[in-house]
Formats: structure tokens, C-alpha cells, sequence
């Protein structure tokens, strides 16, 4: 259970959201949608220890603040850059990404198969389109085993079968008990979605 | 209650300010004013130098006080990082400017003094050139605090600029010492420091306590203003998300 | 551990791969050294004399330059965040990407001292003395380096600002670094001076990866 309270963020000296707070339970799904500017951004920055806020974050009633360390071994955030250097192909991303993680080393052919990257295995950087360093990124939601996912606009750049991809493995995610908060202004067809609108934001 | 924490609401603060303000006002005119005239007019001039030593009390509590604030301003950069107080890291953004202009004057007062008693506007000395390096610290300081739009996370950067700033004082006036002594040129500064004669200390000492007082007036205004400014800041935020 | 030396391996086969840049590094180094005897005369006894401490400026000014690779690149494509969410510890993660850069500089100087030295005429015996204060004042540098840019990531790229920044710390191990030098030219021991050396850099290298991670959580918003 991942609950927050009166959780406010300041950012770049202005205030982007205030006290916001929500719940949620194992293989619950929280949509964040709003205007552009409303936060939603910051909100999963906040939610992830990135952005400094006020208010309170609990994990099964233990205050997440007082261990961040804690909350990243059990989270994973993806944000809305790719973190995909020119010169590296995306295998090498892959075992990068698991040197920062300090995860062992999984199978390595599903691990590229679970968004259709096996062709491209070798290929560098610089090669990919968008899509695919969209799908390279969220490889790492397969890569690593986190109960609760952070996702900031995750379709984009995705073409239909890179959506249907991603619907699945968050379904499969679900299923095994995991949580996932996503922020999209699209509409995502995901049953029994939480909701939750940003006030403010594109005045 | 805890000293620090005591005056640690901005508001209290401001009303303490405001207090203090005209009393430390008044005590720098009048120790300014008294050292001035002892300066100027009631000290013996060197005996080597003539009149040209009266701009000592100009030049010298400049660095003093220039020096001594940079310290303040680590100290007060530590306790904002460890502590969290919420005025520490207006005082450090207060006190810069003033800081910079003190070590600015004490580099041209001591440009000024030079040319008459070295015969150049500058050498490259190892107190000037200490004085030099504390100078760009503080630019540093400045110049990166402008840099940020969000105050919060500049606080936090400046604070540890700051820290390892006055970790560096020390190594940078060695080493200049150092670096001074290897090259030894001819010794133009006479070395004068182990006895200074008392009728030339008390005006340094009560131009010392002038400085120190007006630093203290200016750098109260300043924080009065700067909490007011946030206060404002604050104020049209929450009208504009209301 | 395993993790720490991954990670290295990493970090350094990014920097290989991005030879261009790493040619531009050395090729700016040359280029320093070269402009010299331009600035100061051909003279060979100045430049003799001077030869190590305009081998160590054009040192210094190269890891001025080569100081945006460290962090800005992450903290603009994504990578930085990545960072900043693992679990493993962030100092851990800077400390192994600290040394690979020194790796890298301290490569580059190694080889372009050669024809540096060759250039400005510096006598061959005074070699190892050069080399030794590289070995401890780069990573010195680059250590400081990485503080002043680790405060300065989330900022627009402006190498003035650190330069600004960089230029009070610097000055200390250029001072030890070139004094090491003339003392071996003068046939005095540099011994003090490169104990100086190794007690900035005994300082700054256990402080530095906790200070710069400090620097980089909370730099992000």
C-alpha cells in the first residue's frame, strides 16, 4: 500500500502542486492526467526522490522519507528522456543500466524480446529512431525487479505494437501484485484505473 | 529555548531586526567617526612611510572584516545544510555583496597604498595575492547564486560551495606563502606585523569595530529585505494558485 | 564491489568511444603549449625555464575543458535520474566515474608531455618529476572539477561559471605541482612539494564523491 498526504512541490521557485494525496494498493494503476504544466512531471520526480516536496509518502505505513534508499530499491521511474547514449548499443545499455542496478545478470534474450528489440541488439545509439529508444528505456522495467513503477509519459514516441507492449507487461506487472503510477495526457486503455486529474497548469 | 532556534522564525527576525538596526547604525557612525579621527589625525605617521601608512586603517579592518565574513558565511552555510535554519542561507546570500566590496576595497585601498610606498599598483605579494583569491571566492559565490533561478536548490549549492570554500582558505594562504617564498623577489613589502606600535592599533581596532558595525547594519537591511521580497513571492503564489 | 568495477569498465568504454572528443581534448592541449613560445618569445633559455609550469597550465586548462563531459551529458539525456534512483550508493557510482575521467586525462597528458616537453625544450631528467605530479595533481584536479560541476549541473552549460568557481582550488596544486618541477630543475629534492601534492589530493579524494553526490541530489528538482 503506497499512500500519500497533502504532498506539495516547489519548482523553480514557483509552487506546481499542493496538497495532493492518493492511495494505492497492490496491482493498483494511478493515472495522472492533467494540462501541460499542471505538475505531473514533478509529481513522479517527487514520488521518485527527485524533487524535494512537503507532505507525507508512506510504504505499508512506514514514512518513506526517512529512507530513501528503501524507496528506490522498491521503485523504478522512468522519465520522459531516454537516457540512450549515441555511442552505445542498446546490449550495452542493458548491462550498463544492470552495473548501475547492481542486479544480476538475467536472461538476455527475453530481456530484448519484451518490447521487439532483438534485431536491434547491436545497433548504436545514434541508429534509433525515437520509438525504439522509447522501447530501449522501458526495457528496464523488465530488466530489474521493482514493486512500484514510476512512469512519466511512457507512449510516447510508441507506435500501436510498442503501446500494446507496454499495456501488456504493465498488465503482467499488475498481476504479480506490483503498482504502477503513470503520467500521460493520453487516454490509456487500462481497466480499473485510478484516476487522478492535476488541477492547474497551460493557463 | 535554543538561541538559534529561537530566532529562527523569519518574522521574529525581522521585528529583532528592526530593533537593532538604528542602534548598530548609530554605533558605526560613531566608531567610524572616532577612528577616522585618530586615522587621520591623531596617530603618529611611519616613520619610513610618512602620511601614506593612514591608509592602513582604510585598508587593513577591510580585510579583516572581508575575511572573518567569509568564515561567518561557511559557518552559517554548514548550519543551514546540517540544521536546516531557516535564516542561514539568507544571511550567506546578505552577506556576499557586502563581503565582496569590503575585499574589493581592501585590494584598491591597497593598489593605492602601493604605488607611493612599492612604486606599483600592484605585486604579487602573498597577502594581496591571498586577498586576490578570497576576492574571486566571493565572486564565485555571487555569480553562482545569480545563476540559479530556483532559490532552493541554490541554497543548498551555494552552501556547499561555501563549505569547501573555507576548507580551501587555509590551503590556498599556505601555498601562497609557499609559492611566494620559492620565487623570493626582492622584498618589497617590509614584513611588518609582529609589533605594532599602540597608538597605531587602537584606530586600527576602533576602524576595525566601525566596519564591523556597519557590515552588520548593511547586512541586516539586506536579510529584512530579502525576507520581505520572499514574503511577497510567496503571497502572489498563493493568490495566483488560489 | 563487482558493481564498482562494471561500472568503471563502463565509464571508460564511453570514453573511448567517444574518441573524437577525447582527440579535441588533446588536440587543445598541443595547441595551448604551441601558442606559447608565440606569447613569449622564442627564446630556448625562457622557455626552458618556463617549460614546466606552461606544460601544467595547458594541463589545467585541458581538464577545464574536458569537464563538461562528466556530468552535463548524463544529467541531459536522462542518465543522471538513473543515477539518482538506483539503490546502489551514489558516491560509489562517482567515485567510479572521478576515476575513469582521470584516466583519461592522466593518459592524454602522458602522452602529450613527450612532445610538449620536446617543443618547449624542458630537459628530459626533469620527466619524472612531471609525470609524478601528474599522477597525483590530475586526479586532484579532476576531483575539484567534479565538485564545481556536480553545484553547477543543473545550470546552463557555462564554463565561465566554472571556471570562476574552479580557479581558487586550482591554484593551490598548481602551485605545489610547477615548485615540484623547479625544485628538480634546481637539482633540490621536490619531495616537500609533491607531499603537498599528495596532501591535497589525500583530502579531496575520500571527500570528494560524498560532496559531489550531496551536490548532485540536490541539484535535481
Amino acid at each position: 500500500m503506497f499512500e500519500v498526504h497533502n504532498l506539495s512541490c516547489r519548482r523553480g521557485g514557483r509552487l506546481v502542486f499542493r496538497t495532493l494525496s492518493f492511495g494505492l494498493g497492490a496491482g493498483g494503476f494511478l493515472l495522472v492526467n492533467g494540462a501541460n504544466g499542471s505538475g505531473k512531471s514533478s509529481l513522479l520526480r517527487a514520488l521518485a526522490g527527485l524533487a524535494p516536496c512537503d507532505g507525507v509518502m508512506s510504504w505499508h505505513g512506514t514514512n518513506v522519507t526517512q529512507d530513501w534508499m528503501a524507496q528506490r530499491e522498491r521503485s523504478l521511474y522512468i522519465g520522459h528522456l531516454d537516457a540512450v547514449k549515441t555511442t552505445l548499443t542498446v546490449r550495452e545499455h542493458l548491462d550498463y543500466w544492470q552495473a548501475l542496478r547492481g542486479t544480476a545478470k538475467p536472461d538476455q534474450p527475453s530481456t530484448l524480446e519484451a518490447f521487439a528489440l532483438t534485431r536491434l541488439a547491436d545497433r548504436a545509439g545514434r541508429s534509433l529512431s525515437a520509438g525504439q529508444k522509447r522501447r530501449l528505456s522501458l526495457t528496464r522495467l523488465v530488466l530489474h525487479d521493482a514493486p512500484l513503477w514510476l512512469l512519466d509519459e511512457p507512449t510516447t514516441a510508441l507506435d500501436r505494437d510498442g503501446q500494446a507492449l507496454l499495456f501488456d507487461r504493465i498488465a503482467n506487472h499488475r498481476a504479480k501484485g506490483g503498482m504502477v503510477i503513470a503520467a500521460s495526457h493520453d487516454e490509456m486503455p487500462i481497466k480499473d484505473a485510478q484516476i487522478l486529474t492535476m488541477p492547474g497548469g497551460a493557463r | 529555548m535554543n538561541l538559534t532556534t529561537r530566532f529562527a522564525n523569519p518574522a521574529q527576525f525581522s521585528r529583532l531586526a528592526q530593533i537593532l538596526m538604528p542602534i548598530v547604525g548609530c554605533g558605526a557612525v560613531m566608531a567610524c567617526g572616532v577612528g577616522l579621527y585618530l586615522a587621520l589625525f591623531a596617530s603618529p605617521p611611519d616613520y619610513q612611510q610618512g602620511e601614506t601608512v593612514r591608509i592602513m586603517y582604510v585598508h587593513v579592518p577591510a580585510a579583516w572584516i572581508g575575511m572573518a565574513l567569509y568564515m561567518a558565511m561557511a559557518v552559517a552555510a554548514g548550519i543551514g545544510l546540517v540544521a536546516r535554519h531557516a535564516l542561514a542561507d539568507i544571511f550567506c546570500r546578505a552577506a556576499a555583496p557586502v563581503g565582496a566590496v569590503l575585499v574589493g576595497i581592501c585590494l584598491i585601498t591597497g593598489s593605492l597604498w602601493g604605488k607611493p610606498t612599492w612604486g606599483a599598483w600592484w605585486v604579487w605579494d602573498a597577502r594581496l595575492t591571498s586577498v586576490l583569491i578570497l576576492f574571486l571566492l566571493y565572486c564565485g559565490y555571487i555569480t553562482l547564486r545569480a545563476s540559479f533561478d530556483d532559490q532552493e536548490r541554490g541554497s543548498k549549492a551555494g552552501a556547499i560551495l561555501l563549505l569547501i570554500g573555507a576548507v580551501n582558505i587555509p590551503i590556498v594562504k599556505f601555498s601562497v606563502e609557499w609559492w611566494h617564498t620559492l620565487h623570493q623577489p626582492a622584498s618589497l613589502l617590509r614584513k611588518g606585523g609582529a609589533a605594532i606600535h599602540p597608538d597605531m592599533l587602537v584606530p586600527l581596532l576602533v576602524m576595525a569595530l566601525g566596519y564591523g558595525l556597519f557590515t552588520s547594519f548593511v547586512i541586516l537591511l539586506r536579510m529584512t529585505t530579502l525576507l520581505l521580497a520572499r514574503k511577497i513571492e510567496r503571497q502572489r503564489e498563493r493568490e495566483e494558485y488560489a | 564491489m563487482k558493481s564498482f568495477f562494471a561500472l568503471l569498465h563502463h565509464e571508460i568504454k564511453l570514453h573511448l568511444r567517444q574518441a573524437s572528443d577525447s582527440a579535441a581534448l588533446l588536440l587543445f592541449f598541443i595547441i595551448v603549449i604551441v601558442l606559447m613560445p608565440f606569447a613569449l618569445g622564442p627564446e630556448p633559455e625562457i622557455l626552458r625555464r618556463l617549460a614546466p609550469g606552461l606544460i601544467w597550465l595547458a594541463a589545467l586548462l585541458m581538464s577545464l575543458l574536458s569537464l563538461d563531459r562528466l556530468f552535463v551529458q548524463d544529467a541531459r539525456d536522462g542518465t543522471l535520474d538513473i543515477w539518482l534512483t538506483t539503490p546502489t550508493p551514489l558516491p560509489l557510482l562517482v567515485l567510479a566515474k572521478i576515476l575513469a575521467h582521470s584516466v583519461l586525462i592522466l593518459s592524454a597528458l602522458t602522452l602529450m608531455m613527450f612532445p610538449a616537453a620536446l617543443v618547449l625544450g624542458m630537459d628530459a631528467a626533469l620527466l619524472p618529476v612531471l609525470l609524478l605530479s601528474f599522477v597525483l595533481g590530475v586526479p586532484c584536479l579532476v576531483f575539484l572539477g567534479g565538485m564545481a560541476g556536480a553545484i553547477t549541473v543543473a545550470l546552463q552549460r557555462n564554463p565561465a561559471l566554472l571556471t570562476l568557481l574552479l580557479i581558487p582550488f586550482y591554484i593551490p596544486v598548481l602551485i605545489f605541482a610547477v615548485s615540484a618541477c623547479d625544485a628538480a630543475a634546481a637539482q633540490t629534492s621536490p619531495a616537500s612539494n609533491l607531499l603537498l601534492l599528495g596532501a591535497i589530493l589525500a583530502l579531496v579524494a575520500p571527500s570528494a564523491p560524498f560532496v559531489i553526490a550531496a551536490a548532485l541530489r540536490s541539484g535535481q528538482g
